[in-house]
């Protein structure tokens, strides 16, 4: 059963066509792949399932909610996180502070609350704090609860930004290259800790990725975008020897 | 300590609400905002006409003045606040001038001759407290995860959206209270200067504010009321000197974005704790 649900999406900005008539479904649980060569249209992808940009023509549903004319903060919390091509934590917070934020609607206490400082503000606090801990022990990132976030080395920030993005317990992840530069022993652990994931939080992950290696071994699936045209899709050992995406990666071949 | 030094402490008190209230718009939430001293000015003047023109007593004027700022930020805040920096910065500024062109026309203020008569309610130790409850408030706001979805906004908009924060909604939360609190601030001033003019609530005014949360260190509550402190004091000691004190203004905003670009008060930029 699909999750996720892109049914003939259409965006145009100005005279640029940037998506014409994608149509995909992210599966429950499944771990989906979305690649193409730069400037076809992946990004553009998530920030119409995020409600940054509005689709021209088509439908975006997610669990029966049409997700096309909602405001970003509403699709989140609807149960749709992400992470960011270039990282944007909240760089002046601390690590604790960007995951708690990420949490701020299950706080569970109002801003009277807040504001004169009632039992429920402390309870609500401590259990909030407790939680996000208990993730970023998870996820390795514990001993830098303290740590200013733009201070953490690149690595360690993307792993934050995935944090963060599990924070709102979303039940689909949108991942937009987690892997970008990254060498390939992170590259392997990012791998592990996207399984990881995956299976501990039930979630399903729709991937961006321009390593090869990240999303032939993390993807059970994997959509070619080019030019804003879906041109393939299918296991990657399918992909592997499609001629279309060779082509749209390699350019032709002359006769 | 004599009536003059407890005047001066006085004003400074209510300067202090002015600038912590505004900081929280500006520093915590990020919104330029430069028409805070309007908010000021419909507090004194509704908490002022009330008790002058209605005769209601000082405690109901004051709140009723606190609620009609609050909801003067709630209306200038809805439209206003999905701009972004300039453009909000001359939205408030427009809207100050109406709230000062508005005062100006409207025969029950008293108009450009001012609202005279007002008693004097505003005590020392009324202002004092004012001024701890309104810091108070601030401190424990911001340090919740409400005020953390206000750095949220001042930090990535995007971001925050992404992680589910209601960025318009935030914003104009942070907007009526830092209104409201203004409106608090103006209906103390009222009850202490027992006059009202409005020049007292001019685009000056709110050039003033913003520089004691400059000078504070944008984001730090102690740094808007320790300036709001020193300001007014400074303010008081070169009142002889009028020309050198707008060059002595000019120069410490100079040097403190050089030497001091987080704020002369330490601190600067919260940082997470436990």
């Amino acid at each position: 059963m699909g999750v996720l649900e892109l049914k003939d999406v259409w965006i145009n900005f100005g005279g640029i066509r940037a998506l014409a008539g994608l149509s995909v479904t992210l599966e429950a649980g499944e771990i989906l792949g979305l690649i193409g060569p730069n400037g076809a249209g992946k990004t553009t992808v998530f920030n119409l399932v995020t409600g940054v940009y509005r689709p021209t023509q088509g439908s975006i549903t997610f669990g029966g909610h049409d997700l096309a004319r909602r405001r970003p903060c509403d699709i989140a919390c609807l149960g749709i996180s992400r992470t960011f091509q270039n990282i944007r934590l909240f760089q002046d917070l601390s690590v604790l502070d960007n995951v708690r934020l990420a949490r701020h609607r299950r706080a569970g206490y109002s801003l009277l609350e807040a504001a004169l400082r009632l039992p429920a503000r402390g309870k609500g606090e401590a259990k909030l704090t407790a939680d996000c801990m208990a993730l970023l022990d998870l996820l390795g990132l514990a001993a830098n609860a303290q740590d200013r976030a733009g201070s953490l080395p690149y690595g360690r920030q993307r792993t934050l930004e995935i944090a963060r993005a599990l924070a709102t317990e979303p039940r689909v992840l949108l991942l937009d290259e987690p892997a970008a530069g990254m060498n390939s022993q992170e590259s392997a652990d990012l791998v592990g800790l996207i399984r990881r994931i995956h299976s501990d939080w039930k979630l399903s992950i729709f991937l961006i990725d321009h390593h090869m290696d990240v999303v032939m071994e993390a993807c059970g699936r994997i959509v070619v975008l080019d030019y804003g045209e879906p041109i393939a899709e299918g296991t990657p050992g399918e992909i592997r020897a499609n001629p279309r995406v060779i082509q749209a990666y390699l350019g032709e071949e002359v006769a | 300590m004599n009536a003059y030094h407890v005047q001066v402490l006085t004003f400074a008190l209510i300067n202090v609400i002015m600038a912590t209230s505004l900081s929280l718009i500006n520093g915590i939430t990020g919104q330029f905002s430069i028409g805070h001293a309007g908010f000021m000015g419909i507090g004194a003047y509704t908490a002022g006409v009330l008790t002058v023109v209605y005769k209601l007593g000082f405690w109901p004027a004051l709140a009723a003045g606190s609620l009609a700022a609050a909801l003067a930020g709630l209306l200038v805040g809805l439209p206003t606040l999905r701009l972004r920096g300039d453009y909000l910065a001359i939205a408030t500024l427009g809207f100050g001038q109406i709230i000062n062109v508005a005062i100006i026309n409207i025969p029950i203020t008293g108009g450009p001759r001012g609202l005279t008569g007002v008693p004097a309610h505003t005590t020392l130790p009324l202002a004092l407290a004012g001024a701890a409850m309104t810091y108070v408030i601030l401190h424990n706001i911001i340090h919740s995860a409400h005020g953390r979805a206000m750095l949220a906004v001042r930090e990535d908009e995007t971001a925050a959206e992404a992680m589910g924060v209601d960025t318009t909604r935030v914003k104009v939360t942070a907007f009526t209270i830092g209104a409201g609190l203004a409106g608090l601030a103006g209906g103390l001033f009222a009850h202490r200067l027992m006059f009202l003019h409005p020049s007292s609530f001019d685009f000056i005014k709110s050039i003033d504010f913003l520089v004691m949360v400059v000078i504070g260190g944008s984001g730090n509550l102690a740094g808007a009321a320790g300036a709001a402190v020193f300001l007014t004091v400074l303010n008081e000691l070169l009142r002889k000197a009028v020309e050198l004190r707008m060059l002595l203004y000019a120069g410490l905003l100079i040097l403190t974005m050089l030497l001091r670009p987080k704020g002369l008060f330490a601190g600067g930029v919260r940082r997470g704790r436990a």
